[in-house]
């Protein structure tokens, strides 16, 4: 299932009722990504970061992360997937996404959910922008995301 | 509407980039440039031809 939403949503609670959801499987993986309180450019001095904004093409979005979705479904032998992201304003510490999977075994688990986390960090189409005292910037990408998803090509 | 000779994403890129200033400043960093067709991330040299929606974004920073 697939979740993009301007609302908060509590990771815990999320986990539980996904936990609920899928008492049959013996394995279950989450990650939860959440804003940092901090900017820390190289060696510059770390500066606080008072709120965050996330933008996302809206419609784009979602095929990319059924897409991504369906991919791990091919791929892993899995019960259940749960994608939460959020969009609009958000404080330190709130939660942007919640990937959860479920599966008869560990591997396929937590295979999975790093899987959907690596994916969703190129494709799907969300930008940030941190407001810190100083103003506000577009948070830049990383190559390093790059790399990580493509250790998940042609195995 | 582009002209005819405009058939990939690329083209279009140049295309733009000739009209005025402001699209000369925003594909001004080629390598900075992610498209879309029809809200599918697509590469320069993707046809446009059956396209619906085109879309130019900086790399994305979600998750």
């Amino acid at each position: 299932m697939i979740l993009v939403q301007n609302t908060a949503f509590e990771a815990g609670d999320e986990l539980t009722k996904f936990c609920e959801r899928n008492s049959t499987s013996g394995a279950i993986t989450s990650f939860i990504g959440q804003v940092r309180n901090f900017l820390k450019d190289g060696q510059e001095a770390a500066r606080p970061v008072n709120s965050l904004i996330l933008e996302h093409y809206a419609g784009m979005t979602e095929k990319e992360l059924e897409a991504i979705e369906k991919q791990a479904l091919e791929r892993w032998p899995i019960d259940d997937i749960l994608i939460i992201h959020r969009y609009g304003e958000l404080g330190p510490g709130d939660p942007i996404v919640f990937v959860a999977t479920a599966a008869d075994h560990r591997t396929d688990a937590f295979e999975s959910c790093q899987f959907l986390m690596d994916w969703l960090k190129i494709k799907a189409p969300f930008w940030k922008k941190e407001i810190t005292d100083a103003g506000t910037e577009w948070v830049y990408a990383r190559d390093k995301d790059n790399r990580l998803a493509k250790r998940w090509e042609g195995s | 509407m582009p002209p005819q000779d405009i058939t990939t994403v690329l083209d279009l890129i140049n295309w733009l980039t000739e009209r005025t200033e402001g699209h000369a400043a925003a594909f001004s960093k080629p390598d900075l440039i992610r498209a879309a067709i029809d809200q599918r991330h697509v590469s320069f040299d993707a046809m446009i031809s059956n396209a619906k929606e085109i879309a130019f974004f900086p790399p994305i920073t979600g998750g």
